[in-house]
């Protein structure tokens, strides 16, 4: 058998280090990725993405590059910040660092390129949420066994500094905190603060932040010189204390906002629950150019002693909003108001039946053409993805009859899940993940705006005891190339595994499948009673998928 | 010659680190492992039980199991503890807790299940 010669070690070593800098040379500048689905839009679309190519990623370089192992579950999307100067860890200078928040309150920053470990820190002890029966949640099996950074950090590149809130178990008791990290080496830029808030119920008792109860599921957002945060439930549980609120600080000092929003504000309810949370599966808080909040609220009590008006409900929308379950809602950037809402019309039946309108994100659409040119799209357990027009929301029934006031609405699978964004050819698109499948829906806007169903995937994952739905993200260069990628669920492997896919998001000779070019295992989900709602994050020709205690890399060898 | 040697020592002190970050991601591990065994533990004390409310009356539930048996639970504790879900007929849960010597289930917790008994995790 003939030996090739090999040249000696040092030389290939110096041609692998030319061969990084010509690389980045030739490559625009490094995008980073600072906050959930990449913009406060949560289009989850990169649209300069130059390296990952549908032709690259089908082809025999791309692939598994390096596995971290972490400290416990990630339930959090990891960021990218491109040439950060690390000031404090192993090997200070200037990296491309992937940030990566635990459930076990630790906050890694890693090198994008090779996975090394930076810095790492944790941040306290995270509730023990399935191991200590003195955690008033305890045996709230939708997560892992201890519950601390949940929501996704958000990051203000101008100031260096990441925003996050942390979970930690002190003396028995469950404390949340905000805080404000030095991105070069992780420590306070100012005190972390305490999350209190308080507001007043209808009849005018003054209701407290409870965080024994409460879940800070949703990714964070920062708007309005503000950063803001969004609470649910633990398991639906907690009775008068688990009720969905909207906080918000001034970014710098973390000073808490004068006002803050209560999704439920009523001061009693039949069978003592309130709810109406924020969690959406994890899908980050939007805000529009103007500042404007978005979220969708989950299930309230259903009231089913109240036949008066005609529905079993405790729901009280416009224009009190006093209980606004299962509803897109617009805020007000100081929070001090909501400003418009829709709520499907048969939201009673949707508590009724435990069918959250909330278990999906709000996707607000970049600017589409007139006559309707700001859009918002939700979809929730029940499958019903709705197209609703920003400006106008819909209210609850206000269409003929009783019926939905909407601009569109599609069919996409149970979804607990949340919507992507892109655009090629001149034409937006969204991309929806609910049930098992990936599908892409053009947004038509013209003679009258509509939703056409383009291409459907192939089935993303396999049989999974976790609920229906999963994550997408887009990747693109400007408006050519674009791929969508996709977490799956946890299959029934053991342990279960979560699979990355990529599919051709063009499609080709009058076919409406979406040609998949990629799928390979991306992590391990043991913790199954809490969905995997993992997000892949496309940047600089890696795709970085968090898991359980680990971040799996992908590239091109 | 100079920059080769650099490079050189540059990969030795890469390789280091790496085994640092080896050592410290196993040490991890192994504090996941210790963590979910826990769980697994506390979650094993207890019974669960997975089915469909068929009646609710106060805090008594009779629950269809997935093989069509009707099973007593006494929700009284879980209520007590706010550790349940509202309970409506028709709604598919997960109960947590143990049998009494009639075969009443005493539920410490309660939650939500899939609507479908073919996504039910085993009973125990």
């Amino acid at each position: 058998m003939p030996r090739h010669r090999q040249p000696p070690r040092s030389i290939t070593l110096l041609m692998a280090a030319a061969s990084m800098v010509f690389m980045s040379a030739c490559h625009g500048k490094p995008q980073a990725v600072t906050t959930y689905h990449y913009d406060n839009l949560r289009t989850g679309w990169n649209s300069h993405e130059e390296r990952l190519t549908p032709e690259k990623v089908a082809g025999p370089h791309f692939g598994w590059i390096q596995t971290v192992a972490l400290d416990d579950q990630v339930d959090a999307q990891p960021l990218v910040v491109p040439d950060e100067l690390m000031t404090a860890g192993v090997s200070p200078g200037r990296y491309d660092v992937v940030y990566v928040a635990t459930e076990g309150d630790s906050i890694y920053a890693i090198e994008a390129a090779t996975g090394g470990v930076l810095l790492s820190k944790n941040f306290g002890p995270p509730v023990p949420i399935l191991t200590d029966p003195t955690v008033p949640a305890y045996n709230c099996g939708n997560n892992g066994p201890n519950v601390g950074i949940n929501g996704t950090p958000v990051i203000d590149l101008p100031s260096n500094t990441m925003y996050v809130i942390i979970y930690t178990y002190e003396g028995g008791v469950p404390i949340y905190r905000i805080h404000a990290l030095n991105l070069s080496d992780l420590t306070d830029k100012v005190p972390p603060v305490m999350v209190k808030a308080s507001h007043t119920l209808t009849g005018g008792a003054t209701f407290n932040f409870n965080a024994s109860w409460l879940r800070q599921r949703p990714g964070l957002v920062e708007a309005n010189g503000n950063i803001y945060a969004g609470f649910g439930s633990f398991c639906d549980w907690g009775g008068f204390n688990a009720r969905g609120w909207l906080l918000g600080w001034q970014t710098g000092s973390l000073t808490p906002l004068p006002a803050n929003h209560l999704n439920d504000r009523l001061a009693t309810s039949p069978a003592n629950f309130y709810l109406s949370s924020i969690w959406m599966s994890g899908y980050g808080v939007a805000a529009d150019s103007a500042g404007h909040l978005y979220f969708v609220t989950g299930n309230s009590d259903s009231d089913l002693t109240n036949s008066t008006p005609a529905y079993y409900s405790t729901y009280d929308g416009s224009p009190n909003y006093n209980n606004i379950q299962d509803s897109v809602v617009r805020m007000r950037p100081d929070l001090s108001k909501v400003h418009d809402l829709f709520t499907p019309w048969d939201m009673p039946y949707l508590d009724q039946v435990d069918q959250d309108y909330g278990s999906g994100g709000a996707l607000l659409l970049p600017d589409q053409p007139e006559p309707l040119p700001h859009l918002v799209t939700a979809a929730g357990k029940d499958g019903r993805m709705y197209l609703l027009n920003r400006d106008h929301m819909g209210g609850f029934a206000t269409g003929p009859e009783g019926s939905d006031n909407v601009v569109a609405e599609a069919n996409i699978g149970a979804c607990w899940c949340g919507p992507s964004y892109f655009e090629s050819e001149g034409k937006g698109r969204i991309v929806s993940s609910g049930g098992d499948k990936v599908m892409v829906w053009e947004v038509r806007t013209s003679p009258d705006v509509s939703l056409v169903h383009e291409g459907t995937s192939p089935k993303v994952g396999g049989a999974s005891v976790q609920d229906s739905g999963f994550f997408t993200s887009v990747s693109s260069n400007g408006h050519k190339d674009a791929i969508i990628w996709a977490v799956s669920r946890a299959d029934s492997n053991s342990p279960p595994k979560l699979w990355l896919y990529a599919f051709k998001a063009k499609l080709s000779g009058g076919s409406n499948k979406l040609t998949q070019l990629f799928a390979q295992p991306a992590g391990t989900w043991p913790n199954t009673g809490g969905n995997a709602n993992v997000v892949p994050v496309v940047a600089n020709g890696k795709v970085y998928v968090a898991s359980n205690a680990q971040l799996t890399i992908f590239g091109l060898h | 010659m100079k920059r080769i040697r650099f490079v050189i020592v540059a990969g030795m002190v890469a390789a280091a680190w790496s085994t640092c970050a080896l050592a410290a991601a196993a040490w991890g591990q192994q504090a996941q492992t210790a963590s979910q065994t826990a769980a697994r533990d506390a979650a094993t004390s207890l019974h669960q039980l997975y089915g469909t409310i068929s009646r609710v009356e106060g805090s008594q539930l009779t629950i269809e199991a997935r093989d069509q048996h009707m099973v007593q639970v006494d929700a009284t504790a879980a209520i007590k503890s706010y550790r349940t879900i509202i309970l409506t007929v028709g709604r598919s849960i997960n109960v947590l807790g143990s049998y009494d010597e009639k075969g009443v289930l005493h539920a410490q917790a309660i939650q939500r299940a899939k609507s479908s008994s073919a996504g039910w995790p085993p009973d125990h």
